[in-house]
């Protein structure tokens, strides 16, 4: 095995297998070096099980709906293990491909666990062996994150887990209060619910999806909470732990909650530890490593991409932006900063949430003066057709030049209809040129054209 | 009823026409096949006819307006008194919007008058074609271009534009540049409404597009010490942009290299007095002479009056000069054919009859194409000597300068005034060698040094 390299990837989630492949296409002799599985957490344990688990979930519902749409289906009951077998499957095609591209494309691919051992040398701890040295031009590290703790909560991974135990855990539990309603807090009570666990949902914000326009969050909460959902907002647990057969949380507005599952989804932490930074010099700030729009990190030679930088929101899609433009530039090509003011964000829960650009929140807090345009699923035809009349679009469009200031989806479809607005914002396309672009019809996508001719006076259908 | 008039497709290529001269006044009734409006494309200036009888309405650009074929430039009908509002409002709506007719004329532009008076049809004299005639009081001057146009004629270029006119789409943004500018709709509208021209703009995005935020972050004009008027925005013409792409293929694709020399003028001059007095209608000039020495010469060196191609080089068969003729708004190179078999005074008269249509715009297509030499002469300025840029077929041209009365060296070693003139031949060096054109100049130099030899 060689153990020189132009580039060297530490981590070989949605940030290093992405640079993994780009340098080996750009012509750089390249190695990436994963402790786990291939894929990261994204592939293994994040968005695409998830995905799979939140489709059996929407499926379940559907069914109990069956009669809605004329059909007889039954009692709907839930095999429980199956389920999150199925999204072990998933995950390990993905996990495979993954592999089979590095093979492609020349990566080694070695297993281990990574430390910096000075400049331009990388330590290789094998599972199994001794340790090996490595060299190499360029390292980038991309270790990722994990779930966040505070002190209090007692994480056992039992009683009391994150995603990662969640995800795969073939134990339906009865009862669980999830701590956080970010896009995971959201995704698991709806998929719990689903399955018939009942779901209680605690957030230290006034409102769900806190990063999300308030008027979403409004929402999706409204429809969770038909659902069974119940919400505890504006209040923050002050413990979490196992407490014999069950999970005990108090919470700071005086309250116990029992149950028999504990999910803890209330932010990242990077992966920081271990790698040798300090001893290397490289700078941290609360643990992420804080670099430049190249990514380089304050120690020429090494970068940090994804969830374990300092920029950006903690997404798969940003790391692997940040990935495509970090090796172009080690390579010598030129391309354009990742836009972090133009970056999706998506929640798979039913209904989806999916948005782009500014709030109207943090429009107002700009100062900039906007017009608003909102059209509901319920005046669309596929949405009716489909039985998803709900939710909304709502835009934010510059009243002087139309610029789309910021686009929020809730509702069926939400997650893909947002490349739409994505692609406009990134093409720089007004408002104007967006309602005269032709959407076929009956597509849910009538619904962005709608809310954006509604900011300009213009819709027809409402 | 009432209806729009659209810009003609005078010629098949024609994309865009400036509408050079309004030729029915509003309120003025026609007849079937009437010429309501001179129209100029790239190449030349050419009648716009209306079909059928009826009034015009309403003019709806201005003169000196340059818009795409198809757009709307006038409202006709068959009454003057016609009820025009709803297609003055479609028209309106689409200005308001940054269409091709233009915003608020009134602000920084006389409000132009309906052009009632017949143009001067009298044919200007060549030698004087920038001065304004005295008597010539009635002709309009040109009206004054304003920059924003630009931008929005070009936002029009390649749309279905009178089927758009009619339904407007708005200023959707979508732009398609003639000189295709990448730039985001977004850029493209603050820029419009900022008056930032996006070509002196450096794109930052994806493939050096143009995006908002350059457009926001282009520079502010300095400010400059003491009162300085705003720049002035002139509106390329169709035939100022042929020029350029013209004249910047031949700079750029032929490699060229450059012969000077001193003629002794001598003799040409004694010619010219004893031509002056002997036959005093036949108006020759040196210019003139000097056109058919070179044919003569040109006659003689085949290798010079040849053309590049890729496969062969072409000799011609016929010696064709063409002269350049300054224009007010750019130069024209009419084309003498057959130059070696003409005379001194058929040169004269076909220089003169040529350059008088160039200046009015009237070349058609066989008059200013396809020429094997060209003449540039700015020696009436006072120019010594100077350099030109080759004008495609042909493979050389002569940059004459003045006619200068200097001091020479005889050959007795005495100082004596003589006449001199320099001229500077450029060559296309993939047709023409030094030695090759240092050899035409020698026989060149024989014709005008010894005049006597043009007339045989």
């Amino acid at each position: 095995m060689s153990t020189s390299y132009d580039l060297i990837v530490i981590g070989a989630g949605p940030a290093g297998y992405p640079a993994a492949i780009r340098g080996a296409q750009l012509g750089l002799k390249t190695a990436c070096i994963e402790r786990e599985l291939l894929g990261g957490v994204c592939l293994n344990w994040g968005c695409i099980p998830s995905k799979a688990l939140l489709k059996t979930a929407e499926l379940a519902n559907k069914m109990r709906h069956a009669s809605d749409f004329g059909l007889r289906a039954g009692d709907v009951s839930v095999d429980f293990g199956r389920v999150v077998d199925r999204s072990r499957t998933v995950s390990g095609r993905f996990n495979k491909g993954v592999a089979s591209l590095f093979k492609k494309y020349g990566v080694d691919h070695l297993e281990g666990t990574a430390r910096l051992a000075g400049k331009g040398h990388v330590t290789l701890q094998p599972r199994d062996g001794d340790a090996q040295e490595l060299t190499a031009k360029h390292i980038v590290l991309a270790t990722g994150a994990r779930a966040r703790t505070f002190p209090g909560i007692e994480v056992d991974g039992e009683k009391v887990m994150t995603y990662r135990e969640a995800i795969v855990s073939k134990e339906q539990p009865e009862r669980i209060v999830i701590l956080g309603a970010g896009a995971i807090g959201l995704e698991f009570a709806y998929f719990m619910n689903a399955m018939g666990t009942e779901v209680i949902v605690v957030e230290g914000q006034a409102e769900v999806l806190p990063l999300e326009d308030r008027e979403i969050g409004k929402e999706v909460r409204r429809h969770l909470s038909r659902a069974g959902i119940r919400f505890e907002l504006g209040t923050l647990a002050r413990s979490a732990q196992a407490d014999g057969d069950e999970a005990v949380v108090e919470l700071d507005n005086g309250e116990t909650l029992r149950a028999d599952r504990v999910l803890v989804a209330l932010g990242i932490s990077p992966n920081s530890e271990d790698l040798g930074l300090e001893e290397l010099g490289v700078k941290t700030e609360r643990g992420f490593v804080v670099v430049d729009a190249s990514y380089r990190t304050s120690v020429p030679g090494v970068y940090a991409l994804g969830d374990l930088n300092d920029r950006g929101p903690a997404l798969a899609h940003t790391a692997t932006a940040q990935a495509h433009v970090c090796v172009d530039r080690i390579a010598g090509h030129r391309i354009a900063d990742v836009d972090y003011d133009n970056m999706p964000s998506c929640t798979y829960c039913i209904p989806q949430v999916a948005s782009v650009g500014l709030t109207e929140e943090a429009a107002k807090k700009k100062g900039l003066s906007y017009k608003v345009g909102k059209f509901p699923f319920a005046a669309n035809g596929k949405a009716q057709g489909a039985g998803a009349p709900e939710g909304f679009v709502k835009v934010l469009i510059d009243p002087e030049y139309g610029e789309i200031l910021g686009a929020h989806i809730v509702g069926s479809e939400a997650t893909e209809l947002i490349a739409n607005f994505v692609m406009a914002r990134s093409a720089e396309a007004t408002a104007e040129l967006f309602v005269h672009t032709v959407h076929a019809h009956p597509t849910h996508g009538e619904a962005m054209m709608e809310a954006v001719a509604q900011a300009l006076g213009q819709s027809v259908h409402l | 009823m009432a209806q729009f008039y659209e810009m003609p497709a005078v010629s098949p290529t024609m994309e865009l026409g400036t509408l050079v001269e309004w030729r029915v006044a509003e309120g003025e009734s026609f007849e079937p096949q009437t010429v309501i409006a001179e129209v100029g494309t790239d190449k030349a200036n050419m009648d716009a006819e209306i079909f059928d009888a009826g009034v015009m309405i309403k003019h709806l650009i201005e003169e000196g307006d340059e818009v795409p074929a198809g757009y709307p430039i006038a409202i006709v009908g068959e009454s003057a008194d016609e009820d025009i509002s709803e297609l003055v409002k479609a028209f309106e709506a689409q200005k308001d919007r940054g269409s091709p007719s233009g915003g608020d004329a009134s602000d920084d532009e006389e409000p132009s008058s309906p052009s009632q008076e017949a143009r001067d049809e009298e044919t200007e004299e060549a030698e004087e074609p920038r001065e304004p005639k005295a008597g010539d009081e009635g002709k309009k001057a040109p009206p004054p271009r304003r920059a924003e146009k630009v931008s929005i004629t070009r936002q029009w270029q390649g749309r279905a534009l009178s089927a758009a006119f009619m339904d407007p789409p708005g200023d959707i943004g979508a732009a398609t540049t003639a000189e295709r500018v990448a730039a985001s709709p977004l850029a493209r509208k603050i820029a419009a409404d900022k008056g930032i021209d996006l070509n002196k703009l450096q794109g930052t995005g994806p493939g050096g597009r143009i995006v908002k935020a350059d457009v926001l972050e282009a520079p502010a004009r300095p400010a400059a010490p003491g009162t300085s008027r705003a720049d002035e925005q002139v509106r390329n013409s169709p035939m100022r942009k042929t020029i350029a792409k013209r004249l910047l293929e031949s700079h750029r694709d032929i490699p060229t290299f450059f012969l000077t020399v001193s003629f002794d003028m001598g003799g040409m001059v004694a010619l010219r007095a004893s031509l002056k007095t002997q036959a005093p209608d036949a108006k020759v000039s040196y210019n003139d002479m000097l056109i058919k020495a070179v044919a003569r010469a040109l006659a003689e060196s085949p290798q010079v009056n040849a053309s590049w191609g890729d496969k062969a080089i072409t000799r011609h068969g016929s010696v064709d000069i063409g002269v350049a003729v300054a224009l007010p708004d750019g130069l024209i190179t009419p084309v003498l054919r057959n130059v070696d078999q003409l005379g001194l005074a058929q040169i004269g008269d076909q220089v003169r009859e040529l350059a008088g249509l160039a200046r009015e715009g009237k070349l058609k297509p066989e008059q200013y194409q396809g020429n094997t030499f060209t003449i540039s002469n700015l020696g009436m300025y006072g120019i010594e000597e100077f350099t030109a840029i080759i004008n495609p077929p042909a493979s050389a041209i002569l940059a004459v300068g003045a006619l200068e009365r200097v001091p020479v060296v005889n050959d007795q070693g005495e100082l004596e005034p003589a006449w001199r003139m320099k001229v500077t031949m450029t060559c296309d060096h993939r047709v023409i060698d030094g030695a090759t054109g240092a050899e035409f100049l020698q026989v060149l130099r024989r014709y005008v040094e010894s005049p006597a030899l043009l007339l045989l």
